[in-house]
């Protein structure tokens, strides 16, 4: 990457010394042998599920050591079959088509095996692992779809574990009872295999343009000027969101407002250079967006949507909005994509999210963190320091994903997503009133880990311990620091720059991970390879105004075009206090 | 008769609600026609009929494999069951449907496919072959037109067929599946188990759209809203968006011949089927009786409700 650079920087300067021509030349030949993505996107192969000793719950699948049909027949009748509608009286969501095909798929390889008299063998616990994962997270997206609404309880429990979690995150370097169940025992820091949990680095591709890969292997396409079709309203989440589709009707998206815009592109680039599976969201500034609207669906204006929004999430979008009304044949000229919607409605925005929901990749539940022994995986417990590294607050179970990706030719690949990432990167949550904000820099340590006595703490409050972060140990978080210590600072650069912070707040961020990531390697006593310089005592003066001083945020930096203040605590639930 | 009758309303009930869970339920009318030659050149030739104007589009090849058990329980359940292979030009598929009886000339009709057989196998002599070679042995004497049910590699591919069925009958196949819900008499899971070929043949399809032109139809017509059918508009359509897409037909010529003992060798059927498309039913259906009189004063028509699977079976076991 660094040999790129340099490259690029010596063919500028060789177009300004000599004619231009022969510099485009240079800069034309560069990127011809650069484009490494575009060849490794198959490099992402499915990994193994298997663990050192198989789960209890697998037993199920096989009788006297030959498998058992019966079973499987109803596992795959549950995960295909839309005439089956209930599980404990609740809707099962619609089994998309992709989906059921790649079951049928599984099922055939079982069925020939069993027809076969073959006996169990890796190949087919791969597959048992696979089915039971999808029934799981079929069966977890039921209960969570019938049960839409944060219940009292769960509230409750958000605060205590978020309150325990800075209690119980100290780790001795030691080799416990209870170390990861797919890594070799022997070396216990070592990477697991490549698994639909996790994937190791590839050389061919940098860890900061990961991102970029998954999306493109998902088909994920965002254009700088997006213009995007109203779909329906969400009801689901507290931040507000609407559904909308591409002009190529392909794939669906997600578009958001608020206080996630800027760190959900960064946590999710971070955890894809970290070598987990993440969604796509994109940051889209001042007008670069326009969404349109049809004027069959039931919301067809700005007046409408903002209505909807207020009834749905009880916030007023009018802050967030930079121009509505009709499409003019002027602004068709301006851009050609909207010709066909001359006459139609549309809206632009001072800022919004939009994250893909690509028709390759189909959504199932979660990832089911805490069964099938999966709290003993090594990248789920190691992912723990990786939401601290970002300062992650929601870990909850809603927020990881299992999905099946289509690469072509009706063939699937399993893969587990970390979503919504953006609860992170400074985050302030109270009960009285019952509200969050996330994105407040100032409210983001510059330290997660410290050492004291030979005990790591971390540092970075949780809403929910699951399983894996109550289990892992200094092993797991000694494999992950090592993952954090590969990120140099061109590529912490990068990530945070997909944020689109203001430049004296991303700078600000910039320093603070690089001092996170310095605090982790030190805690774990890593020799930092690529060490990044950063000034705790930061000071930014634009125009005479002190920005930041001492390392602080001090004023809401260009208010008027980032409507969600930097330095307020007042979340979603009470209108982002705008 | 009276259990029959039972089982009947039963089975209408089931549809019934089917139809309510909108799953794969359509409205078709099937017609008889008694001068073929001239509805095939209305269809072909682009013309009008009672404000309505067609567009010929395609002319397709199907070839179709009939399953029923011993007792005949599909049929007398009002159902059919097949094997197709639609020969598209290019593009050849091949799908595994089940599909219910009209009960009555506007009747509804349930149908389910299992769309994509290439990943299902057939063990063979010793290895795993994917199910459309075994289905291929049947269809090729059709393509051929070298009909021989007693062809050893078809006896062959019959007990392979069978074999299939025995071993995925609670699998993940949308049909079987159908029938498990469904929980009709004569058709569990061991009754499934004994379906073999019954019937096979061709059938000729010239496939039409009948659209609204605004410039010739009928002042009534015009007034009906534009289409807005859930699955992606023809190209025709697509390209002119000025006609309003109602409804689809289909002109088919079939021939099957029988896999089981019988005195005939073959039965010939000539149907003319109509399908609603438009995306408020009861529009379609009302665009549907209109049309429906202009062929029945055309062309003769007459309603059919018998599938072509029923019609030939009555003719090829002399009832």
């Amino acid at each position: 990457m660094l040999l790129h650079k340099y490259a690029a920087f010596s063919a500028l300067l060789f177009m300004k010394i000599n004619r231009v021509l022969p510099g485009i030349l240079f800069v034309f030949l560069l990127v011809g042998f650069r484009n490494p993505s575009k060849t490794d996107l198959s490099s992402i192969s499915r990994g193994t599920l298997l663990l050192n000793s198989h789960p209890q719950g697998l037993a199920v699948f096989t009788t006297n050591g030959k498998i058992n049909m019966e079973y499987v027949n109803a596992i795959c009748k549950f995960l295909t079959d839309n005439d089956s509608v209930h599980y404990r009286k609740h809707i099962i969501p619609e089994r998309k088509k992709a989906f059921a095909r790649h079951i049928k798929h599984l099922y055939v390889k079982l069925s020939e095996a069993y027809y076969d008299n073959k006996s169990v063998d890796d190949e087919l616990m791969e597959i048992f692992y696979e089915l039971a994962l999808f029934s799981e997270s079929l069966k977890q997206k039921t209960i969570a779809s019938a049960n839409p609404n944060v219940l009292f309880r769960e509230k409750a429990s958000m605060f205590t574990d978020s309150k325990r979690s800075g209690r119980i995150f100290h780790y001795k370097n030691e080799i416990t009872d209870h170390e990861a169940a797919n890594v070799n025992p022997s070396n216990p820091a070592a990477d697991p295999k490549d698994s639909p949990y996790w994937h190791r680095q590839v050389e061919a591709v940098a860890p900061h343009e990961r991102f970029e890969q998954l999306a493109r292997l998902k088909k994920v396409k965002p254009k700088q000027n997006m213009v995007v079709i109203f779909d329906a309203p969400c009801y689901s989440g507290s931040a507000p969101k609407v559904d909308v589709i591409d002009l190529d009707l392909d794939n669906n998206w997600s578009l958001k407002w608020g206080d996630e815009v800027h760190t959900d592109p960064v946590g999710s680039h971070i955890f894809a250079a970290l070598g987990y599976d993440v969604d796509h969201p994109y940051y889209y500034g001042s007008d670069e967006l326009t969404l349109v609207f049809d004027d069959l669906n039931e919301i067809r204006n700005a007046e409408q949507l903002k209505s909807a929004i207020k009834n749905i999430y009880k916030i007023d979008l009018a802050p967030f909005i930079s121009a509505s009304g009709i499409i003019t044949a002027e602004q068709a000229t301006e851009n050609n994509e909207l010709q066909k919607f001359i006459g139609k409605s549309f809206m632009r925005f001072k800022e919004c999210l939009l994250e893909a929901r690509p028709d390759r990749v189909k959504r199932i539940g979660s990832f089911v963190p805490y069964l099938l022994s999966n709290e003993n995986r090594r990248e789920l417990r190691g992912s723990l320091l990786a939401n601290a590294f970002i300062g992650n607050w929601d870990t909850r179970e809603a927020n990881t994903l299992l999905t099946t990706v289509h690469l072509g030719n009706y063939e699937y690949r399993i893969s587990a997503v970390f979503s919504d990432l953006g609860t992170s990167f400074g985050v302030s949550y109270g009960v009285l009133p019952a509200d969050f904000k996330v994105g407040l820099v100032n409210e983001f340590p510059w330290e997660v880990a410290t050492t004291k006595n030979g005990i790591v703490t971390l540092n970075n409050p949780i809403n929910s311990i699951l399983p894996c972060y109550e289990k892992a140990t200094y092993s797991d978080l000694l494999w992950m620091a090592k993952k954090i210590a590969l990120l140099d600072e061109f590529m912490l650069h990068q990530m945070v720059e997909s944020g689109h912070w203001p430049k004296p707040i991303e700078e600000l961020y910039f320093h603070k991970l690089a001092s996170r990531r310095a605090s982790i390697l030190k805690a774990f006593g890593l020799q930092d390879e690529h060490p990044i310089a950063f000034n705790t005592h930061l000071d930014i003066n634009i125009d005479g105004v002190d920005v930041i001083k001492e390392g602080k945020l001090l004023v809401d930096y260009e208010k008027a075009k980032h409507p969600v203040s930097y330095l307020s605590t007042k979340g979603r639930f009470r209108n982002y206090g705008i | 008769m009276a259990s029959d009758k039972f089982f009947r309303l039963i089975l209408i009930f089931v549809i019934s609600a089917n139809f309510l869970c909108a799953q794969g339920v359509e409205e078709q009318r099937k017609y008889t026609v008694s001068n073929p030659d001239s509805l095939h050149a209305f269809v072909t030739s682009s013309g009008t009929l009672n404000g309505l104007s067609t567009h010929n589009h395609s002319e397709d090849v199907y070839y179709d494999i009939y399953l029923d058990t011993p007792d005949f329980a599909i049929a007398s359940n009002h159902l059919s069951l097949r094997f197709r292979k639609r020969n598209l030009g290019k593009l050849v598929t091949y799908s595994f449907q089940l599909k219910s009886e009209m009960e009555n000339s506007s009747g509804l009709r349930m149908e389910v496919e299992e769309t994509e057989l290439d990943f299902y196998t057939v063990k063979t002599v010793n290895r795993w072959s994917p199910l459309p070679l075994v289905l291929d042995v049947f269809f090729s004497q059709l393509e051929r037109k070298t009909i021989n049910p007693q062809a050893p590699e078809l006896l062959l591919a019959t007990e392979q067929l069978q074999n299939w069925i025995r071993e995925n009958v609670a699998g993940p196949i949308i049909p079987f599946q159908k029938l498990s819900h469904l929980n009709l008499k004569g058709l569990d899971q061991q009754s499934l188990k004994t379906l073999r070929p019954v019937l096979f043949g061709g059938v000729k399809r010239v496939r039409s759209h009948l659209y609204i032109d605004p410039k010739t139809s009928t002042s009534a017509f015009k007034n009906i809203a534009q289409n807005r059918p859930a699955s992606v508009l023809p190209q025709y359509l697509f390209i002119n968006p000025q006609y309003n897409w109602i409804l689809e037909t289909s002109l088919d010529f079939a021939t099957f011949y029988p896999l089981i003992d019988s005195k005939t060798a073959k039965v010939e059927i000539c149907e003319f089927e109509v399908e609603n498309k438009y995306f408020i039913p009861k529009t379609g259906t009302e665009v549907m009786d209109v049309f429906e009189k202009g062929l029945k004063e055309k062309f003769g028509a007459a309603n059919g409700i018998d599938s072509k699977y029923l019609q030939s079976l009555k003719k090829i076991r002399g009832h």
